[in-house]
């Protein structure tokens, strides 16, 4: 459940932005943008009602009908957080409204029926409105430029010239927001890479000289400084900074007094600069973006501050995003480990134990792959590993495989002790499998009580975790049967051997809630053969083990020919 | 008003004459004897008759079969098919029409061509036309005590144009959340050349046309409840895959690798859908694409995959940066979800039987469902009872009950007027 949670945050985080940018640029004017920002927040929030309303008026609304956008109510919810609207035939809706930046008083605005709106959801329509606002300023100033052009002939140069600026400013603006966009919903890119992209954009579109991004204790890029300043930089934070992070609003100096708190920034000195905040979800401050200017005659306009507070916005959804994603690969790595693994010993299960038996038999198949590399990562890997090695070995066949992986083909030396022919491709490695099932369990269990039996299991559990090597696949296969997953030994005897250190290891007295316990273990162990499914071989592991239990219980026995017609 | 009112009812009839005009004749002919049967109402109280198509058919021709039985005025829409459902048969009937009579119900209709050029303002146009000289707007409709809708606008539209979604998106922007939308997208028996849309009688001109590039509406208010249940019964494949690349329906890559290596791979796909662009497509109808939704994964249909640049082709552009999951169904999870969105529909009925249902069922679902396409007839019959049924196989479904999304690949949508 909560997996589909962080799954459809997710989406949600990386998804919608990208498209709604796309829609608002494609507009030719602020109504255009208007009637597209509208439907792109409603189609964004998969809600019923997109608005947007700007200096107390609703210059745009989708979801009501033509005629019926209660357009009092909508301006009575961007007052009021907690408001709700009652959509006809559909129910009542919870509002969410983004104030659109400072320039322009007014509110991105979308209401849904029966789905309340989630943290991650407000900060992304917060980031919304910003695009937005940002949008217009750049139309109205296109628009006013147009006007402008209309009523000045013997001006018409320069502001073509001014048009064509600023069209070229808008595109490039857009395109760099795309792209920081494309980041953010790339689950790959480090995050450390679109603060750093964040910051270049944001020296690069304001054009001023330096741009400062500092994101939590730890994170600082910086664009415009050279290495030894910034080190300087990173080493503390600046005064503007400092109070643009405890006000919560943007900050801007536009007459930097000389040696005012910039003296690390370098030479020529700061003259102008403008902090914002990073507000992570709308509310919680991480850090802030700082631009400054070392030109003498540069003042920061409020465009170049809606511009900034866009882009800390942008970089409040990275790290958001990136947390959301942490999060979503944990809660995929819990389930997964929970799936794959016995809750009571923490050992993996017997699906699992099979999995990485294949895949261990499968690497020894295919003689250049390392087996056991992988192994000991968790089930859903090691079986994924065991489908790719499928895959890989055909094309392992040429003269690589040598000798040693033909089916039939006599090898010299790895004649196991009943005439098999054990898996040994490389190096004289092979694959073997320990089937261990304590002793008198069942008794320990009745005299004890199930906690002294359940404290059995986790110990013995532990202390074969603890006598295996790394790569090595130690499982509880149900009740009071272990197995362990050899997966390049040297030989049967190596493995023998192994089993007897692990039988005095498991068969050591241990104290268990105050009661001092024997156990006794009886191991069987059987070596892989050509041709072995992970069945077959913990089949002859399991007759061997039988034997042991035959023999008077507490050894080790090796499978050997024959013993399937004992055991029968 | 009591349930079992005369004041409006439907009646179903079919046909598989080869002569369009006769077909669509005995077509009519059925539906009234029906309906007489049942009410002992006739031809002069019908407000709407809608016909679904065979391709094969001349649908000019087939506007005329249909006004030898419906005066000149009466309300006429309909589109070509890709398989028309009809009631009781469970086959392919050529030709299948559903009259609706009564003073119950109140119809208005309207067409826009434009489609493919522009596919929002086509659908906008539509909706302002069914809702123009309207002193009240839409969803000032007398609402049942109950809350449950009314009304509802059908759209019919050409399934070989434009983007559906932002059709839907422009009727939306008319009709608002109070209105309900359903409909299909018209076919041509999967020869993909193209379909057609018919609309005459009352308010949409003179002469009955037979157009192409269009969507044509459908406003339905009715004295009783609307139900509308939508189901496709695909789930989930693997984890959840973002979509790294796309250019409107082509996906290059998930994940960050090739799309169609990804999809290949996450699906274990067998040997030669790798290879055989046939093959891949057959194995693709039963594996779509589905993003994810606030209440239900949309569905998005795989057409084809280019094996050199290893790309997958949809049947609807997907977004770049989205979430989406590979999916599967199989017979039985395609039956349950037609049986599910058959209870959803009747089920908002809030208990009084339907009177009439109107299927519109994906043609990659019977192609998926194979043989058994005739059972999921049967079970959709069985389901909403013994009630006129008509419905047909589309290129796209179209059903708009939350938010604004409204266009569906591989999903059953069903209609149910009480």
């Amino acid at each position: 459940m909560i997996r589909d949670d962080l799954q459809s945050l997710t989406a949600w985080t990386t998804q919608q932005l990208v498209a709604f940018l796309g829609s608002v640029s494609a507009a030719r004017d602020e109504t255009a943008a208007m009637q597209s920002a509208a439907e792109g927040v409603a189609i964004a929030a998969d809600a019923e009602v997109g608005a947007v309303i700007v200096d107390g008026v609703v210059r745009s609304c989708i979801g009501f009908g033509r005629h019926r956008v209660p357009a009092d109510a909508l301006l009575a919810a961007c007052r009021d957080s907690a408001a709700t609207v009652e959509i006809p035939g559909a129910g009542r809706a919870e509002v969410l409204a983004a104030e659109l930046g400072r320039n322009r008083p007014g509110h991105l605005l979308t209401a849904r029926v029966g789905a309340p709106f989630a943290a991650a959801e407000r900060g992304m329509i917060n980031a919304m409105a910003d695009v937005l606002g940002l949008a217009l300023d750049v139309l109205s100033a296109l628009e006013s430029e147009r006007a402008a052009r209309q009523l000045s002939e013997q001006h018409t140069r320069q502001v073509t010239e001014l048009l064509r600026t600023l069209r070229e400013q808008r595109q490039l603006t857009l395109s760099r927001f795309s792209r920081i966009q494309h980041l953010i919903a790339d689950r790959d890119c480090p995050l450390e890479q679109v603060l750093d992209e964040i910051t270049a954009t944001a020296g690069e579109l304001v054009e001023c000289d330096v741009s400062v991004l500092r994101v939590g204790p730890d994170s600082v890029s910086t664009y415009g400084l050279d290495d030894a300043a910034a080190a300087a930089v990173r080493s503390g934070a600046d005064e503007l900074g400092t109070r643009a992070e405890r006000c919560g609003i943007p900050v801007v100096d536009n007459d930097v007094a000389v040696g005012s708190g910039f003296a690390c920034f370098g030479e020529p000195s700061i003259r102008s600069a403008l902090a914002v905040p990073v507000l992570l979800r709308g509310s919680e401050t991480i850090g802030h973006l700082l631009l400054a200017s070392r030109h003498p005659d540069h003042r920061f306009t409020t465009l170049e501050e809606a511009l900034a507070t866009s882009l800390a916005e942008h970089a409040a959804l990275a790290v958001q995003d990136a947390q959301t994603v942490d999060a979503l690969r944990k809660a995929l790595s819990d389930a997964q480990h929970r799936a794959s693994h016995d809750p009571l010993t923490g050992l993996a299960n017997r699906a699992t134990f099979l999995s990485a038996l294949e895949s261990a038999l499968a690497h020894q198949e295919s003689p250049e792959s390392a087996p056991g590399a992988d192994a000991e990562t968790s089930s859903v890997e090691v079986g994924d590993q065991a489908g790719d090695q499928v895959d890989a070995a055909p094309g392992l066949d040429d003269g690589a495989s040598g000798e040693a992986g033909v089916p039939g083909e006599e090898s010299t030396d790895d004649e196991s002790s009943d005439g098999r022919r054990t898996r040994s491709p490389r190096g004289g490695e092979t694959t073997c499998v320990l089937y261990i099932d304590l002793d008198y369990f069942k008794q320990i269990n009745d005299t004890h009580g199930h906690l002294v039996g359940d404290q059995l299991l986790v110990v013995t559990a532990s202390r074969l975790r603890h006598g295996v090597r790394e790569g090595d696949v130690v499982a509880r296969l149900g009740g009071d049967e272990f197995a362990v997953l050899l997966t390049s030994v040297a030989d049967e005897q190596q493995a023998q051997a192994i089993a007897q250190r692990l039988y005095l290891a498991v068969t050591r007295p241990a104290q268990l809630h105050g009661e001092s316990v024997w156990p006794s273990a009886s191991f069987g162990v059987a070596a892989a053969v050509p041709d072995d499914t992970p069945i077959s071989v913990i089949t002859r592991a399991d007759l061997a083990l039988y034997e042991a239990k035959r023999r008077g219980r507490g050894q080790v026995a090796v499978y050997r020919a024959g013993m399937g017609e004992s055991a029968a | 008003m009591s349930w079992d009112d005369t004041t409006r009812w439907c009646a179903a009839g079919a046909s598989v004459l080869g002569d369009s005009a006769g077909a669509a004749e005995e077509a009519v002919r059925r539906a009234l004897a029906q309906a007489t049967g049942d009410t002992g109402v006739g031809a002069d109280q019908v407000v709407l008759a809608v016909a679904f198509v065979s391709a094969a058919h001349d649908l000019a021709a087939v506007a005329t079969g249909l006004r030898r039985l419906l005066a000149a005025d009466v309300p006429v829409v309909g589109c070509t098919t890709a398989g028309e459902i009809a009631e009781a048969t469970g086959r392919d009937s050529d030709l299948a029409v559903m009259l609706f009579g009564g003073s119950g119900f109140s119809v208005r209709t309207a067409w826009a061509t434009g489609l493919g050029e522009d596919s929002a303002g086509t659908g906008q146009r539509v909706a302002e036309l069914l809702y123009a000289d309207e002193d009240v707007d839409p969803g000032v409709i007398e609402e049942a005590e109950d809350g449950g809708p009314r009304e509802v606008v059908m759209l019919l539209s050409d399934g070989l144009a434009g983007d559906q979604q932002a059709m839907v998106t422009g009727v939306y922007r008319v009709t608002g959340a109070p209105v309900p939308l359903v409909g299909g997208c018209a076919g041509d028996d999967l020869v993909m050349s193209a379909t057609y849309q018919l609309i005459g009688g009352a308010g949409s001109g003179p002469t009955d046309r037979v157009l192409r590039d269009s969507v044509v509406g459908v406003r339905l208010r009715s004295d009783g409840p609307i139900g509308i249940g939508v189901r496709h019964g695909w789930t989930r494949v693997g984890g959840p895959l973002v979509v790294t690349a796309a250019e409107g329906s082509s996906v290059s890559s998930l994940d960050g690798r090739p799309a169609l290596d990804a999809y290949l791979q996450v699906l274990d796909a067998p040997e030669q859908a790798r290879t055989d662009p046939a093959a891949f497509t057959r194995f693709a109808l039963n594996h779509p694409l589905g993003i994810a939704g606030r209440s239900q994964d949309l569905v998005r249909f795989v057409t084809g995959a280019d094996f050199e640049a290893r790309t997958l082709k949809l049947v609807a552009p997907v977004p770049q940066g989205g979430l989406t999951w590979i999916m599967t169904g199989d017979v039985d999870s395609v039956l349950s979800a037609s049986e599910e969105a058959c209870r959803l529909a009747v089920e908002a009925l809030e208990g009084r039987p339907a009177r009439g249902v109107i299927a519109f069922d994906c043609i990659a679902r019977r192609a998926a469902l194979g043989e058994d396409s005739d059972e999921e007839i049967r079970r959709i019959g069985e389901r909403v009872g013994d009630v006129p049924l008509i419905g047909f196989y589309t290129y796209g479904e179209i059903a708009r009950t939350r938010g604004m999304g409204g266009f569906h690949n591989q999903t059953l949508v069903v209609l149910a007027v009480a």
